[in-house]
C-alpha cells in the first residue's frame, strides 16, 4: 500500500456503495490497468499515469505469475491521482472495493432471482470495452 | 442427453454490461442462508 491517506489500516474490507455513482472517476479499464488489478503490479515510471502516459513494461506481471487479484486499490489510487492530480482520501478510495445491495438494485437483482447467474468470469483478455464486445459477440476476439 | 422437446431452451437472454464485476453489483444477491449454491461476498468479508 503507497496511499498517503488511510495507509495506516493496512486493508480496504468489502464495503456497501453508498452513491449510485461508485466508483467516481471510473476505475481505470485499459490492459495496463487490468494487469495491476489482478496481479498487484504497478511499473515505478507508470505511478499515476493515466492513458497515453502509461509507456512500455505496462504494468505486466512476470511470465506465468498467477493472480491475486489484490491489486485492485492500488490500481484505483494511481487511476484517481492521475485523473484529478491529487491522492484520494480512504473514503475516495474505498469506493473500489463497494458492492450494491439487492435493494439498492431491485430490478436487476430481481431479474437475477428468475434466472440462472454465473458467478464466476472468465476472459483470455481481461480488459477493456472493445475486445469484451469481441467475445461477446463471436466467442473470440 | 435424449432430445425432449419440452425440456428445451425457449429463449437465451443475454444483458451486457460493462465495467461491473458480480461482486459489485450481484454479490449480495444471496447470501449462506438462502440456500443456494453461489460465490458472492455475504459472509466472506
Amino acid at each position: 500500500m503507497w496511499a498517503e491517506h488511510g495507509a495506516d489500516r493496512k486493508v480496504v474490507p468489502y464495503s456497501v456503495a453508498t452513491d449510485m455513482d461508485a466508483p467516481n472517476p471510473d476505475s481505470g479499464e485499459e490492459f495496463f490497468h487490468t494487469n495491476t488489478q489482478l496481479f498487484n503490479t504497478l511499473d515505478d515510471h507508470n505511478r499515476c499515469k493515466i492513458g497515453d502516459a502509461v509507456t512500455a513494461g505496462w504494468n505486466a506481471p512476470a511470465p506465468g505469475a498467477t493472480p491475486t487479484m489484490d491489486g485492485f486499490v492500488t490500481d484505483y489510487i494511481s487511476t484517481f491521482t492521475g485523473e484529478t492530480g491529487r491522492q484520494p482520501t480512504y473514503d475516495e478510495y474505498a469506493q473500489i472495493m463497494t458492492g450494491y445491495t439487492p435493494e439498492q438494485l431491485p430490478v436487476l437483482s430481481g431479474i437475477a432471482r428468475d434466472f440462472g447467474v454465473f458467478d464466476h468470469w472468465f476472459s483470455e483478455v481481461p480488459s477493456q470495452t472493445f475486445m469484451n464486445r469481441s467475445f461477446w459477440m463471436a466467442g473470440s476476439s | 442427453m435424449p432430445a425432449e422437446k419440452s425440456g428445451a431452451l425457449d429463449h437465451v437472454v443475454v444483458v451486457l454490461f460493462e465495467n461491473r464485476s458480480l461482486d459489485n453489483v450481484l454479490g449480495r444477491l444471496y447470501g449462506p442462508d438462502d440456500g443456494k449454491d453461489f460465490e458472492g461476498v455475504v459472509g466472506r468479508s
